[in-house]
């Protein structure tokens, strides 16, 4: 038997990574032994997430710890358990083997978490392991002979309760034994076996432990998990509580966020004019007002949504909820040949694409994952409603038809429609066939989501959200500004001002482009300033049609303009435009930032363009033959 | 703690029951029988809340990453597997649970496992 020496730990921080099933409460232990100290980035080249931190000992070592994804198996299923499996073998590219490899398992359910357990030591590297919630053992009846399971798994054992302050002490007390080296780690010795014999004895061996080292004092008298299953997984009463579930969710992210939305709107306005008072007249001010301030506007202006989205996603899946929804709509998904688990990221994409992309992180599939968010634009977001409204009002009449409809209702109605069909088609079509494509999931047993993870989480989500999205969002709006304002018009010069600027001439320059859809040179300028937010483009078309009303009126006065000077066919076909709307400079960059690849950007961006052309030429051109 | 046990209790003395149908619509027969002589029956077909115990998963091809899988979470002969839920749309998936964990696998995903010794019915537990 052989022992290992923890080399140079003067020299470097020993690196330990944490490992074990899903469900072990591992998340739980990680945010508890590094606090605050957290880093959260990318595994090079995967969109696997890759969670860091450090601590330091109560003999002041300083450790850096790696948060590994949970896995049941090194036979890896998905990237992020490839992840696992390749650092735990210490061959991941761009990631030094770990020292020390903490296997956690939840103290309840050692009879799924062994097997891995048993598997981890197989690799023969330095292992310590951690029995997690080891506070809900008694409430379950069961009893666990610690020193009885060190001496039979070879590794030393500890018992943790990742979700209390302090619950690590015993791990911690470990930990600092390991790096002084008072505890020589021996090197586990891996059993010589083939691949037929190995499932057989793994299992076994499974059972020998159980047998020696746990014990029932009593069944737990009525099992949480059973009664409530009965209701939630239920293919009636299930599918109410889901709905009603949802439906918060979605009033929450749609309209109770929007007050928060408003006032943070409002809040940059007013910074934006304050500051323009200590600036003088000419491009500086426009550059800071317009562009930065007005930029920054667009990314915060987000973050009510997405925190209040998060919220609700964390607390539904730390309660274990979130599988047992992904349960119940699978089915439903599965016409789209998608899992259950797209369902909450495509709904809260109606409220807006881009937090709804962000949630596309609890879709474990990774095919499923990149064909969510390229459906997710297609979702009619409320940001696309101000232009429909526009439209809608000023050409659909508003009269009922067959008594109950509205004619207005039922244009808007038929948008939505086009929208969620096309995303249905496109799903189909990215549906690679004879592809296994599998669900198996664990149902994890209910717990009180933890005040304190939760909060860590959704600081990190605001976080990653403002500082790398945000960046390119306002990079790319004071590029817009400066498109938008650069050259000025000529002195004595008609006409706005937009008009003589930059993106206002590429809005001439496409025009032969869009004209076989039916699009002005008009159209084609708010479509290029439109890209900063879709909403801007009814500012936009109220700029160039040079309205003088004030900010709020402007929809108003355009309605009666806009019907006496476009056909129905164009306005129609800006409609179809709108369906897809490619246009979205915070959805490109939510997109390049949670998949890390341009090339889904540019997918996304040519696939939306093509469609929104096609719809749009196909609808102008029906229109212009029906009315003749 | 009181008060939670309370509702569980009054919760669980309800029996959710109008979406079983009859014994005999639900149960496909199928006669298969494993080496021993006992009547065998694939996970997709039992019936909910009936129980078995597994005999062995089958693969459906050399490298059957399900299979292996599904071993790896504990469908490994012996243990006792009962059907806890259908899902919504067409009965598909099913929710099993297998010692102390509760599962959720596509009927397609089931028929890998074979059980024996389907109980006639093991519900109400709380009766």
């Amino acid at each position: 038997m052989s022992t290992v020496t923890v080399d140079n730990i003067f020299a470097r921080s020993l690196r330990v990574a944490l490992v074990g099933n899903p469900n072990c409460g591992k998340t739980a232990l990680f945010n508890q032994l590094t606090g605050s100290r957290q880093k959260v980035a990318n595994y090079a080249g995967v969109t696997v997430e890759r969670k860091s931190g450090y601590l330091v000992t109560p003999q002041g070592h300083k450790l850096q710890v790696l948060d590994l994804p949970g896995t049941y198996s090194l036979v890896a299923t998905s990237p992020d358990e490839a992840v696992t499996r390749d650092v735990c073998m210490g061959r991941y590219k761009g990631e030094p083997a770990p020292d020390l490899l903490v296997c956690v398992m939840a103290a309840t359910n050692l009879r799924l978490h062994l097997r891995f357990l048993l598997e981890l030591i197989q690799l023969g590297r330095p292992l310590v392991v951690v029995l997690n919630m080891a506070d809900v053992l008694e409430k379950h009846g069961i009893r666990i002979d610690v020193p009885r399971l060190q001496a039979e798994l070879g590794v030393p054992v500890v018992t943790a309760i990742g979700v209390r302050a302090g619950g690590t002490k015993n791990l911690l007390t470990l930990l600092d034994a390991v790096v002084s080296q008072e505890t020589v780690l021996q090197l586990p010795h891996p059993a010589m076996l083939s691949e037929g014999e190995e499932t057989a004895y793994v299992h076994e061996r499974v059972r020998q432990i159980l047998e020696m080292c746990v014990t029932h004092d009593h069944p737990i008298a009525i099992k949480l998990e059973e009664v409530l299953d009965r209701w939630v997984l239920h293919p009636v009463w299930g599918m109410v509580i889901l709905s009603i579930l949802l439906f918060i969710m979605f009033q929450a992210v749609f309209s109770w966020a929007q007050p928060f939305m408003d006032m943070i709107q409002d809040l940059m306005n007013k910074l934006g004019v304050l500051v323009g008072t200590f600036l003088p007249e000419g491009p500086l001010r426009g550059l800071i007002v317009e562009g930065v301030i007005g930029g920054a506007g667009t990314v915060v202006v987000f973050l009510p949504q997405i925190l209040i989205l998060f919220l609700w996603i964390l607390v539904l899946e730390e309660s274990g909820y979130l599988p047992r929804a992904a349960f119940l709509l699978d089915g439903f998904m599965a016409a789209a040949g998608l899992g259950g688990r797209s369902f909450i990221p495509l709904l809260s994409s109606f409220a807006c694409a881009v937090p709804g992309i962000m949630a596309t992180r609890t879709i474990q599939h990774a095919r499923d994952r990149m064909v969510t968010i390229l459906i997710a634009p297609l979702m009619t977001c409320s940001a696309r409603l101000p232009i429909y409204a526009l439209l809608i009002g000023a050409f659909v009449p508003n009269k009922a038809v067959m008594g109950v409809f509205n004619v207005q209702g039922l244009v808007l109605f038929i948008l939505y429609i086009a929208g969620i069909l096309s995303a249905l088609i496109v799903a189909r079509i990215l549906k690679k066939k004879g592809e296994e494509h599998f669900l198996l999931m664990e149902l994890p047993n209910y717990h009180w989501p933890s005040l304190r993870n939760v909060g860590l989480e959704l600081w990190q989500r605001a976080h990653i959200f403002l500082s790398r999205v945000g960046t390119i969002i306002v990079t790319l709006s004071i590029l817009l500004w400066a498109l938008s304002s650069f050259p000025a018009p000529p002195p004595g010069a008609t006409g706005a001002a937009l008009d003589w600027s930059l993106a206002g001439r590429i809005g001439h320059v496409l025009v032969p482009i869009f004209s076989p859809i039916g699009f002005n040179w008009q159209i084609c300028v708010a479509l290029i300033v439109g890209l900063a937010a879709r909403e801007v483009a009814v500012g936009a078309l109220g700029t160039v049609y040079a309205i003088a009303a004030s900010e709020s009126d402007v929809s108003g006065s355009l309605m009666p303009l806009l019907s006496a000077q476009w056909g129905l066919a164009t306005a129609f076909s800006l409609l179809a435009w709108y369906v897809y709307a490619p246009q979205c400079l915070s959805t490109l960059a939510i997109i390049r930032r949670e998949t890390g690849s341009w090339r889904m950007v540019w997918i996304t961006m040519v696939y939306l363009f093509a469609f929104a052309y096609g719809a749009a030429f196909l609808t102008y051109h029906v229109t212009c033959w029906l009315i003749g | 703690m009181g008060i939670i046990d309370k509702i569980l209790k009054y919760l669980s003395s309800f029996k959710i029951c109008f979406c079983r149908m009859p014994m005999k619509a639900q149960m496909k027969v199928q006669n298969l029988f494993n080496e021993e002589g006992e009547r065998i029956i694939t996970l997709n077909t039992l019936p909910l809340y009936h129980s078995g115990i597994v005999d062995h998963v089958k693969a459906l091809s050399s490298h059957d990453i399900i299979a292996q899988r599904l071993g790896e979470l504990g469908f490994v002969p012996g243990e006792l597997v009962k059907v806890i839920a259908y899902g919504p749309l067409g009965k598909d998936p099913i929710a099993v649970e297998v010692g102390f964990t509760r599962f959720a696998l596509r009927r397609s995903e089931a028929c890998r496992v074979v059980l024996r010794q389907a109980s006639s019915c093991s519900e109400n537990s709380d009766s």
